[in-house]
């Protein structure tokens, strides 16, 4: 298959973009469901230990946390601005708002790995292991932290994965294999980027804010 | 907020628009995260986020221009969260404590 051609079982190229847009949002449709048990889970332990989830929220790395919200909102902002400037042909500039993105999602990891440390250091660990939690003894509270480090671990892991996804369709673009008449896989590493930005939406105020 | 669109696509000053509306609105949960709301804390920043979720959906994923059949993937997903969450939440609204057991007599 070329690029400029459709794949030989599709019967057209509309055909073809139209099935990759489909899978895209089945795909997330699943990925949905998986952090839906997490939050489903978080919801479950916070209505058993209301008092420990909120005791332990007070010793979230809530600035941190509110950085990284900001940086995933500009970093959606600027991916969403790449695939409408490629739309519109804007090739070079496109390039420069995938490599903001690119850095705005380093730059988020790196704060997660700061705060990681952060927490270790205050002797937290998943698991409820460390000494955190024998001077803090409230049930609960190793719960609340567990969840924390899995939902925010998958989430890490997620922004990992989206990175990859971006510098591989940022040389795509490069080499003009993704265009203006021709972006849907720019678009649908778009739409993954923007489902990392709703997961951690939600993941800020539960266990950063309130 | 819908931003102005070309022929194609929304318009390149209403997406950065979008995204200083999300800024905003997340500045506004950090700022009511410091006052003392009690109860309502969690409900308003929730509430606050599914409008960021919404803003994020409908303009930069595009939703309303989705394709039907994606749509009902997309819903068919929806569905999916929302019984699980409602589910989750009947068994802990209904749960009842399980009774102790008897104390052991026996000696």
């Amino acid at each position: 298959m070329t690029d400029a051609a459709h794949a030989a079982h599709f019967e057209s190229a509309a055909r073809q973009e139209h099935a990759a847009r489909f899978g895209m949002w089945v795909f997330l449709g699943s990925e949905l469901l998986l952090f839906a048990g997490l939050f489903a889970l978080y919801g479950a332990g916070r209505a058993a230990n209301p008092g420990a989830f909120r005791e332990g929220i007070t010793h979230a790395t809530k600035t941190l946390g509110s950085i990284n919200t900001a940086v995933l909102l500009v970093s959606s902002t600027s991916v969403a601005l790449s695939v409408e400037l490629l739309r519109r042909g804007r090739q070079k500039q496109s390039i420069a708002a995938l490599c903001v993105t690119i850095l705005l999602g380093i730059v988020f990891l790196a704060l997660k790995l700061t705060e990681y440390g952060e927490h270790f250091r205050e002797g937290i660990s998943p698991g409820g292991a460390g000494y955190f939690f024998a001077l803090h003894q409230a049930p609960g509270l190793a719960l609340f932290w567990s969840l924390y480090f899995i939902s925010t671990g998958l989430h890490a892991v997620h922004v990992c994965v989206g990175l990859v996804l971006l510098g591989l369709t940022t040389r795509r673009v490069l080499q003009g294999h993704i265009h203006s008449a021709r972006f849907y896989t720019l678009h649908n590493a778009a739409l993954y980027w923007h489902l990392i930005d709703l997961v951690w939406i939600f993941l800020w105020p539960l266990y950063y804010l309130s | 907020m819908t931003p102005a669109r070309s022929a194609n696509g929304p318009s390149l000053g209403g997406l950065v628009l979008t995204g200083a509306l999300l800024l905003g609105l997340a500045a506004l949960s950090y700022g009511l995260s410091f006052m003392q709301l009690g109860a309502l804390g969690l409900p308003v920043a929730l509430l606050i986020a599914a409008c960021k979720a919404l803003t994020v959906l409908f303009v930069f994923m595009d939703f309303g221009a989705l394709s039907a059949s994606a749509k009902l993937a997309a819903a068919a997903a929806l569905l999916m969260v929302a019984l699980l969450l409602g589910l989750m939440i009947t068994d802990v609204a209904t749960r009842e404590r399980a009774p102790l057991p008897p104390p052991n007599t026996s000696s």
